[in-house]
């Protein structure tokens, strides 16, 4: 029996979500890279450059 | 539930997070082991390997699932970066309320309905503008004399700029927007490098936006 991972949706809409991993559809790379790094530096000015030890 | 373990090999920024001891020379478990939860709370603390992780776990599974709803690659990009966008700006209220797959697909679904509604609303205003959407009689839409004036004169700009773009840059225009083709699919297509089909695409947008500034411009006396 199937549980419902959150109240709002159901275990089969976000397996649906999930199989996305596999799909064969690809994004082009460098839209890729550009928006990560668009959102980093998003990230950074939101919540400041860390402290974390591991950073390096 | 934080979802399978993502499958693919690791991006050169997280390897060397995937190797290295942490705190007390304890090594612990793979970045890419770790729960959202555990990730995002990094991320809130500025760790960049955490982010690129997350990134990572959830780019290709937003994309296809934004893809197979639109069908249209530059959409489809729009509201991968739209959804991104609304994750990482709203990490912090996310409070551990459901669990960050949930949460982050909400996010998803709520982009696309609003990306749908939005074009909904845009072809029903078409359609009531009849078959001329540039002169219409309708009372909904309908344009003041020297509004149809401004519409004609941007018409007859954009045909005199699209003129001076070279015609594989309007073929890659078309190809991408009309056709919702990839940049690989594009150069391909055109015999063109990936860069200079970019290049030429801004261009273009360039174009159509200069078009939009001059009719403003001519619209407001000095």
């Amino acid at each position: 029996m199937p549980k419902e991972i959150a109240a709002e949706f159901s275990t089969e809409e976000l397996m649906e979500f999930l199989e996305g991993d596999l799909h064969p559809t690809q994004a082009d790379p460098e839209f890729k890279e550009r928006l990560r790094r668009d959102l980093w530096a998003m990230v950074q000015e939101r919540y400041g450059r860390g402290t974390d030890e591991t950073e390096h | 539930m934080s979802g399978p373990t993502n499958s693919r090999a690791p991006s050169a920024a997280t390897s060397s997070a995937l190797a290295s001891p942490r705190l007390g020379g304890k090594p612990l478990e793979p970045l890419d082991t770790w729960t959202d939860e555990a990730l995002f709370a990094e991320v809130a603390r500025g760790s960049e390997p955490h982010f690129n992780v997350l990134y990572e776990r959830y780019f290709q599974r937003i994309y296809a699932f934004v893809y197979l709803r639109i069908r249209n690659h530059a959409d489809a990009e729009e509201l991968t970066q739209e959804t991104f966008t609304v994750v990482f700006r709203a990490a912090e209220a996310w409070g551990g309320r459901a669990s960050p797959l949930a949460w982050v697909y909400g996010i998803a679904k709520n982009t696309i309905s609003n990306h749908l509604r939005r074009l909904r609303t845009g072809r029903e205003r078409l359609e009531q503008a009849g078959p001329n959407p540039l002169v219409t009689t309708s009372p909904i839409w309908s344009y003041t004399p020297e509004e149809q004036l401004d519409l004609d004169r941007c018409a007859s700009q954009l045909d005199e700029r699209l003129s001076g773009v070279a015609a594989w840059q309007a073929e890659a225009f078309l190809l991408r927007h009309g056709e919702n083709c990839t940049i690989p699919e594009i150069s391909k297509r055109t015999g063109r490098s990936s860069d200079a089909v970019r290049s030429g695409l801004y261009r273009v947008k360039k174009l159509l936006m200069e078009v939009g500034v001059d009719s403003s411009a001519q619209e407001r006396p000095e």
